[in-house]
């Protein structure tokens, strides 16, 4: 059997296509690439050897998708090559299949080369699973996490503290992970893959932050109303930062004295927030919501939906569900007095 | 060359037959008719009615994501609005979609006049119909389900979700259950018993081969769904504890039972588009498809593994590592079969003359579509990935590309392909070219962007996100894209309405094809074919010119072959591999016990979802009186 005589050329829908086809994958590296430094939590701007791995990871596998997209497109746009046909289309009858030629087709490009690529990705997956299994490690966190923010227990230094998990950088941090409400999910994608935490079970994330600094992590799993603005930061110190930060959130904040500040305790205290949440050293021991006890030392209210500051806290408090709608923490009327007496006693809480 | 081999309509139907298959006229005709193609039709237009809503709801949903911190919807609404977007999607789109193509080509390409099953047919779409009625009640109630298309436990129990809505999804979908488990019943046993004589295994049209693996992966998936969503409603409305952790139950369980069901439902969807793509590419490329049995093998196989796959949705749910390696290489090699159906098409072409109609163009639209979507899936199998990817945008851009791209693409191509058949109706090839620029162009600009969006760490199912994490320019691209997307499908509606009017007439066979629903008029008569076609090739319009139909001998073997046979609205039942003829069944006439079931089991649905005892009591009244009725009537009733 001869073979065809084949006359390639471009058509305009074929030019088309690969137009499209080119601009995709000028996309995908530009764009990726440009989420680095951009702000972004983003999972290829690493700074743990676990985040690493898992971005080299994904750099092999893009590489390896980029040659295979062309290749198979291009060959696509061949196979789209018009030929000298008879322009009576009635004459047109259908060319018998010819095997060995299909055969060759789908061995090689369906069967062989799939394989190939297959494998690779294999060896490279099971090497990533196995370097990223270990699991142990120096600091060990408990993270309950909760509708819709994350309390934070550190058992063996008496801590207790909510949405900033602070670390000290170079060592291996285990996060324990329960929940006994709904399932979230753990994420700081710069740091780790994310972790499910499901209830009726402990799961357990580890990373080595390389770096000192702030990465953003968000609830990955679907929780709820309030499940777009459940975040946290992992706030990853010096050694000694961190020892200082775990002794100051250790100890008692000391009676406060001044006007303002005494009034809003005794809000507090007295009033409907102290059935949810603990002041060390004060009646408050609400444990349904987060341990307020060093509330001011914290960078952000309402799982990173406001920086702290008092205006931003007055407004968290005077506005509670418009700032965090679904938030488990119900609106309460307080005067204008009471929100400045609340403000200045939880921003003296450090 | 928008014409190919159009000739005039040929299928002589005697005034005999006519009669014999003549449907009731007016109202009592439409919830009477048990007729294959009336019941595909009517599948085909609820679902993409329901296509068109979800599509909306996904605007609305991109309207809000296009800034950051916009207030378009809350969070109550976002989440009935995604929720809503995937089920019906998922329950009221793909699958009654691809049902009502598998119905109204299946028996006209195997050379029969009706199913097996015509009366469990219409009960399978009645079901369908009032299922997405029910699901979509609790909108007009303001009460839609919010706790996602998964519905995990324990955020779908009664606890986190004491509203009516989450009863709304798990009944909703045990109700559409039935309507596709009783499809795909059909299907099988039509295949399997109703080919014209001759038509061998090995001479089925692909299409037909991947309805059956669809048919098959529904009977096995489908009732493990039910028990999930029926154990989830057991836990909410009568307090059992199957997935209360504490109490016995595990969270884990819920979401094993729903994915050992939701994985191979993406194959359920995916392998009958891929069988329109291999119907399609051949006569477009005047071709015989290349590698037939490689096609036909990869489409068992890709039924087999997909039911091996299912734990890559949970990979981050703390699965031990070596379980999981096993269900990631299974993912990793169900790739194989679809590389294999690939380069079967690509061979096709190859070899063959492309001509770019419309439905050649939604062809190959899926093929770029379907490699990137492909690709991006085996990144996401490979576990460390996986444990970035999952729950954000970059898995929402995968299965995009798959069950948008790679199967909305081939039901696009379809309609182009097939509604000249089911309508008698050319489309307008122009406006077809201006559906598909536009939304090939619209679905990568909307969908390739949330790959970029997950890799920089934005979740999934968040109804807003804070400006300065990188995600605004490239939201705001993927709105564009979709109301783009949107535009390029609407034109495509139409088209529709457009070519009932104005259309051009089709013909038996506009495009040359080769397999049997192009041997009979368009649209074809009521009893299909006059004579059924004797088929002794794999592509008989092409290779048997003309092409042999059936003498009705007096052996019942042969009966219904004949014009004696469709003056008797028979049909022929054929044996083993080869279709050897074995008998003749007659095809019921009009009859509303479908409808009364089915509306009786609307009810006991209604009565479950209200705690309503008098409205389930009427329900069972009304459906076992349908039942023996049923039951009563014997196949050779005549009207």
């Amino acid at each position: 059997m001869t073979r065809r005589s084949r006359e390639p050329s471009s058509g305009p829908v074929r030019a088309r296509f690969g137009t499209l086809a080119g601009l995709l994958i000028a996309v995908v590296g530009i764009g990726a690439l440009a989420g680095c430094g951009s702000g972004s939590p983003s999972a290829l701007d690493p700074h743990s050897p676990q985040a690493r791995r898992i971005a080299n990871l994904f750099w092999l596998m893009l590489v390896l998708a980029i040659v295979i997209y062309l290749l198979v497109v291009g060959m696509v746009l061949i196979s789209l090559r018009t030929r000298g046909s008879d322009p009576d289309a009635h004459s047109d009858s259908p060319g018998p299949e010819r095997r060995s030629l299909s055969n060759r087709f789908i061995v090689i490009g369906g069967l062989a080369i799939p394989i190939v690529v297959l494998s690779v990705v294999a060896v490279a997956t099971v090497s990533a699973t196995k370097a990223l299994e270990n699991r142990e490690g120096a600091i060990q966190i408990r993270v309950d996490a909760e509708q819709y923010w994350w309390r934070l227990i550190y058992e063996q230094d008496g801590v207790v503290s909510a949405n900033e998990i602070h670390v000290p950088v170079g060592k291996p941090v285990v996060l324990t992970l329960t929940s006994d409400n709904v399932i979230h999910s753990v994420w700081v994608p710069q740091l780790n893959g994310k972790v499910d935490v499901v209830p009726g079970q402990t799961n357990r994330m580890s990373f080595t932050a390389q770096q000192t600094g702030t990465y953003r992590g968000q609830c990955a799993e679907f929780c709820g109303i309030g499940h777009a603005l459940m975040a946290f930061v992992v706030v990853v110190q010096s050694d000694a930062d961190y020892q200082s930060w775990l002794a100051a959130n250790r100890a008692t904040p000391a009676a406060p004295t001044d006007p303002n500040v005494v009034a809003g305790q005794r809000l507090l205290v007295e009033g409907s927030c102290a059935g949810c949440h603990v002041v060390a050293g004060t009646a408050a021991t609400g444990t349904f919501g987060p341990d307020l006890t060093h509330f001011g030392s914290r960078g952000s209210i309402a799982a990173l939906q406001l920086p702290n500051d008092p205006d931003h806290l007055a407004r968290w408090l005077a506005h509670t569900q418009d700032v965090k709608p679904g938030a488990l923490m119900p609106q309460i009327d307080l005067t204008q007095d009471d929100v400045d007496h609340l403000v200045a006693y939880l921003e003296s809480l450090r | 060359m928008s014409l190919l081999f159009r000739g005039p309509n040929s299928e002589i139907v005697p005034a005999e037959v006519e009669h014999a298959w003549s449907e009731r006229h007016g109202l009592i005709g439409f919830f009477t008719s048990v007729d294959h193609k009336r019941v595909g039709m009517r599948y085909i237009a609820t679902s993409f009615f329901f296509f068109f809503v979800a599509g909306l709801l996904a605007l609305v949903m991109r309207v809000q994501l296009a800034k950051p911190d916009a207030g378009v919807v809350g969070p109550e609404v976002f989440n009935q609005l995604f929720t809503m977007h995937g089920t019906t999607m998922i329950f009221l789109f793909n699958t009654p979609v691809l049902a009502g193509f598998g119905n109204y080509l299946l028996p006209l390409m195997i050379g029969a006049r009706d199913v097996a099953f015509p009366r469990l047919n219409a009960f399978s779409y009645w079901i369908f119909l009032f299922a997405g009625i029910f699901i979509y009640i609790s909108f007009v109630v303001g009460k839609a389900p919010d706790g996602g298309w998964f519905a995990y436990v324990p955020l779908s129990d009664k606890a986190y979700s004491p509203g009516i809505n989450m009863d709304f999804w798990g009944l909703g979908v045990i109700f559409v259950g039935i309507s596709t488990t009783v499809g795909a019943v059909n299907f099988v046993v039509t295949v399997f018993k109703m080919r014209a004589p001759g038509i061998a295994v090995n001479q089925l049209p692909i299409f037909v081969w991947s309805l059956v693996g669809m048919a098959f992966m529904i009977i096995f998936a489908v009732p493990v769904l039910t028990v999930a969503a029926g154990l989830l409603e057991a836990d909410r409305l009568f307090g059992t504890a199957f997935y209360v952790p504490g109490r016995g139950g595990s969270v884990l369980l819920y979401q094993h039972l729903f994915w050992f069901w939701g994985h191979p439902e993406v194959y359920i969807l995916f392998l009958p588009a891929t069988g329109m793509v291999s119907a399609i590419i051949p006569v477009f490329s005047r071709q015989r498809l290349a590698g037939y049995i490689w096609v036909a093998s990869s489409l068992v196989a890709v039924a087999f593994i997909s039911f091996g796959v299912w734990v890559h949705h949970m990979f981050a749910t703390g699965v031990p590592a070596a379980a999981m390696g096993v269900f990631s290489a299974a993912s990793l090699i169900i790739v194989i079969p679809s590389g294999i159906q690939y380069f079967a098409w690509i061979g096709t072409m190859w070899e063959g003359r492309p001509r770019l109609e419309p439905p050649m163009l939604f062809a190959l639209g899926f093929l770029v579509i379907f490699l990137l979507g492909g690709i991006s899936g085996v990144m996401v199998s490979s576990m460390p990935f996986d444990w970035q990817a999952t729950d954000t945008y970059f898995v929402v851009a995968h299965f995009h590309y798959v069950l948008n791209g790679a199967v909305v693409f081939p039901i696009f191509g379809a309609l182009y392909f097939w509604l000249p058949k089911m309508t008698g109706k050319m489309l307008s090839a122009r406006l077809g070219r201006w559906s598909f620029w536009i939304m090939l162009i619209g679905f990568n600009v909307s969908f390739f962007p949330m790959h970029i969006l997950g890799l920089r760490g934005m979740p999934r199912r968040i109804f807003t996100y804070h400006p300065g994490l990188g995600w605004d320019w490239l939201n705001m691209v993927a709105s564009i894209g979709g109301g783009v997307f949107g535009l390029g499908t609407g034109i495509t509606l139409f088209n529709i309405f457009w070519s009932r009017k104005h259309g051009a007439e089709a013909g038996d066979d506009p495009w040359g094809g080769d397999t049997l629903e192009w041997a009979t008029s368009s649209p074809p008569p009521d009893n299909n074919f006059t004579a059924v076609p004797i088929v002794s090739s794999r592509h008989p319009l092409w290779d048997q010119d003309p092409l042999p139909r059936g003498v009705s001998g007096p052996a019942p073997e042969t009966e219904s072959q004949g014009l004696l046979g469709a003056e008797r609205r028979q049909t022929p039942v054929t044996a083993g591999l080869d279709a050897l003829s074995e008998t003749s069944s007659t095809v019921p006439v009009p009859t509303a016990v479908p409808f009364v079931l089915a509306l009786g089991i609307a009810f006991v649905f209604v009565g479950l979802l209200v705690s309503a005892k008098l409205v389930m009591g009427i329900g069972i009244v009304a459906g076992m009186a349908g039942l023996t009725r049923w039951a009563w009537r014997t196949e050779v009733d005549r009207p």
